[in-house]
């Protein structure tokens, strides 16, 4: 676990600019890990294995995190959308800024 | 930051966009802001390869359209982060079917 495998790039990659880049490793991760069951979501165990696999240095700013996955519902069936995951990586981000 | 992850350095890329585009008003104890204007000017600099796809241009004009009900004009760091969101969202259900219609083929 934790080995991505799915890291391939689109034929297109040498023309993307960082940030497409960058949205695009977002996307990837997140698919990386959606592993168990319905791949659109990751259960908030996923979650947690990716924050604290993924962002060993940024993962300190998301808070508390056993405390926000606890919030997330039944850690191996509740189903985290996209866009929860995006705002636990805002949060990641606004971490980052304060540096 | 030591050895940073791929992960890591994508969520730096974002907030450094933001730190590119986005300036101080009169006032530098003001958080920084985007105006719509270098908002629209990012997504067609940066964003360009993405939002060629379909219909993503649309959704684009129309989280910006959105946003225009926000009085304030300008955009913080917090809406930054929502907008690119709602950018990716689709792009990622995207690839996931992308994905599994390869699965089913093979």
């Amino acid at each position: 676990m934790g080995q991505c495998n799915c890291r391939k790039k689109r034929k297109d990659c040498q023309e993307l600019t960082d940030v497409e880049r960058a949205i695009e490793t977002v996307i990837n991760q997140f698919h990386c890990y959606a592993v168990k069951g319905q791949k659109e979501y990751l259960t908030p165990n996923e979650m947690q294995e990716l924050v604290t696999q993924k962002l060993p240095h940024l993962g300190k700013c998301v808070g508390p995190l056993d405390e926000k996955i606890e919030c997330m519902g039944d850690p191996d069936e509740a189903k985290l959308e996209f866009g929860e995951y995006w705002d636990m990586m805002g949060d990641a981000a606004k971490g980052c800024r304060r540096k | 930051m030591a050895e940073c992850t791929e992960l890591e350095w994508a969520v730096q890329v974002l907030v450094n966009n933001f730190d590119k585009y986005s300036s101080h008003r009169c006032c530098c104890k003001k958080p920084r802001r985007i105006s719509k204007k270098d908002f629209r000017k990012m997504l067609s600099c940066e964003l360009n390869h993405m939002l060629t796809d379909t219909g993503n241009r649309r959704a684009a004009d129309k989280l910006i359209c959105d946003l225009d009900e926000n009085k304030d004009g300008r955009i913080s760091f917090e809406e930054y982060w929502t907008l690119i969101g709602g950018i990716a969202s689709p792009i990622a259900q995207i690839i996931r079917q992308q994905e599994q219609s390869v699965k089913h083929t093979k």
